[in-house]
């Protein structure tokens, strides 16, 4: 694959690392492969969130990355329909190109489907590409979404979104609704969930130990699921990126004090200097006494002068 | 069935902390931006690593704002601090990364006083002493050959001009040991005395001590001319 590429492009070189690092960490919540003819173009696909309504489906859709990327913003569009986001539209969220005055350069594909999944949830408030279905309906079309992956573009992407579906499938656990009766739905539940938190944690384990600073950003992300549930994703995230610009101000301003605090002190100490200070006193008040000494003299003439007068 | 999805869910759980762990060692380096390794590295005030050409090309193209490509924080390039290792600084103009662009060169670091030296140890008294007689006659001599070469320095001075300044220089120096005595021999002894332990006391900072001396001098000056006048 790096063959067929340019390797001096700087956009390429980034973009090969992704996927090498895509492969070298797979995860069981998305997967994402570029085209085998145009790098800049991937397939993805996600997991809905467990203890959603979107819990066990599986969403396709297609990653544009620009030809300045990482310093511009990608595009997301989904394929499968989820009752969140519209199919064959640009989605409106920070991570994508309808705001690049938010983007990052240190984002990557594997940031922003983590992002994807974690705004599956939230309110869409009237976003542009978003949609608010039922429950009801979300979970009709997240049972819907597993039996068959959607059509979409040339035989070569068709052979990729089959090949992402199969591995989807091989990692997602099965459905409580296969179970016929309550008591045996009551156990694989429990089962499912102490499956799921053994899957959690090894999943934040190796994305923390490789890049710690994505690790914060996913820390911010998580802040921002109960501040989202009402006003807009991008508002909110503009109100903490200004915050944060201020008081990381503030933080440069301290430290800058404390460096103007500590240049005087390292004066002060030095023996040498106290004894010509003594002496440069000395020699002023020397110099400072006679000249009293002559000032009196001349007021005692000008008294001389008013008494022959 | 389920039990079992679980078992086998668990024993696959360490092979991504172990992966994670051997590629966690080279991403201790890796640029920020480009996720290879630094090339021309840059550390910010926040302490996030960049090569510096992305971080040039992403402050002054495409950043909205001088701001941290990780953390948003405020980026002034007067305070980036570049990494020196041991590999070879110069490489070919043509394996840059951006060709196209003009990048200039990476700011410099900024290099600190040097650490002041350690304070001679003294070995006995009787050695000390000696020594301090050595090392007195050469800093005084030092210190007069200062003098003397800023009075040159001035450049207009006439020469007997000059041979006023050398005695006035003693004569400050006789003044302030003994006010009494004006001129004598006896004036001279002492006064040579007081150099010499003045001269011990001044072993480090010529320079500075030059210029002291030159403003104790004039003030020397200012005080003999108040007294003629008076």
């Amino acid at each position: 694959m790096a063959e067929k590429h340019n390797i001096k492009n700087p956009a390429v070189k980034r973009i090969l690392q992704e996927v090498k690092e895509m492969q070298s960490n797979p995860s069981d919540d998305y997967m994402s492969l570029p085209l085998e003819e145009n790098i800049f173009e991937w397939q993805f696909a996600i997991r809905g969130p467990r203890d959603t309504e979107f819990e066990g489906g599986i969403y396709h859709g297609r990653i544009q990355l620009p030809s300045e990327y990482p310093f511009k913003p990608p595009s997301f569009m989904l394929l499968t329909p989820s009752g969140r986001f519209e199919t064959q539209t640009k989605i409106c969220l920070s991570i994508s190109n309808h705001h690049p005055e938010h983007w990052q350069p240190s984002w990557s594909v594997r940031t922003a489907l983590v992002a994807l999944i974690a705004f599956m949830p939230t309110n869409p408030n009237g976003a542009l590409g978003s949609l608010n279905y039922k429950k009801e309906d979300r979970c009709a079309l997240a049972t819907k979404s597993q039996e068959a992956p959607p059509k979409f573009g040339t035989p070569e992407r068709q052979r990729l979104i089959d090949e992402i579906h199969e591995y989807m499938l091989s990692k997602s656990s099965p459905l409580p609704q296969l179970a016929p009766s309550q008591a045996s739905e009551e156990q694989s539940k429990t089962e499912e969930a102490k499956a799921q938190v053994n899957l959690e944690n090894p999943e934040a384990l190796p994305v923390g130990a490789e890049i710690p600073d994505q690790a914060g950003d996913r820390i911010v992300e998580e802040q921002e699921l109960p501040v989202n549930a009402n006003p807009n994703p991008a508002g909110v995230e503009a109100s903490m990126e200004s915050s944060s610009s201020v008081s990381s101000n503030q933080l440069l301003q301290k430290s800058d004090a404390r460096v103007q605090n500590l240049k005087p002190d390292t004066r002060v100490q030095k023996p040498d200097d106290r004894l010509f200070t003594l002496a440069a006193i000395g020699l002023a008040i020397a110099i400072v006494v006679l000249l009293l000494k002559k000032f009196i003299k001349s007021t005692e003439y000008g008294a001389v002068f008013m008494d022959e007068s | 069935m389920t039990s079992g999805f679980g078992e086998s869910t668990r024993a696959s759980a360490p092979s991504p902390s172990c992966s994670g762990n051997s590629s966690n060692d080279a991403g201790d380096f890796e640029c920020n931006i480009c996720f290879d390794l630094a090339q021309d590295p840059v550390i910010t005030l926040c302490g996030h690593l960049f090569c510096w050409p992305c971080l040039y090309r992403w402050l002054h193209h495409h950043s909205h704002s001088q701001e941290c490509p990780v953390c948003k924080a405020l980026v002034q390039e007067e305070k980036l601090v570049p990494l020196y290792g041991r590999g070879k600084t110069q490489t070919d103009p043509r394996t840059k990364s951006y060709p196209g662009m003009e990048i200039p060169h990476r700011p410099s670091g900024q290099r600190p006083q040097t650490a002041p030296p350690p304070p001679p140890p003294e070995a006995n008294p009787f050695g000390s002493y000696g020594f301090g007689l050595m090392g007195g006659f050469i800093p005084m001599a030092t210190a007069r050959f200062g003098n003397f070469t800023l009075s040159t320095a001035f450049g207009g001075f006439i020469p007997s001009l000059l041979n006023i300044h050398f005695h006035g220089f003693q004569d400050a120096t006789v003044y302030g040991t003994t006010s009494g005595y004006p001129f004598g021999f006896n004036g001279f002894h002492g006064g040579n005395t007081r150099g010499f332990t003045q001269a011990t006391g001044q072993v480090q900072r010529q320079e500075d001590n030059v210029l002291k001396n030159l403003l104790m001098l004039i003030g020397f000056l200012v005080l003999l001319t108040v007294i003629f006048v008076w």
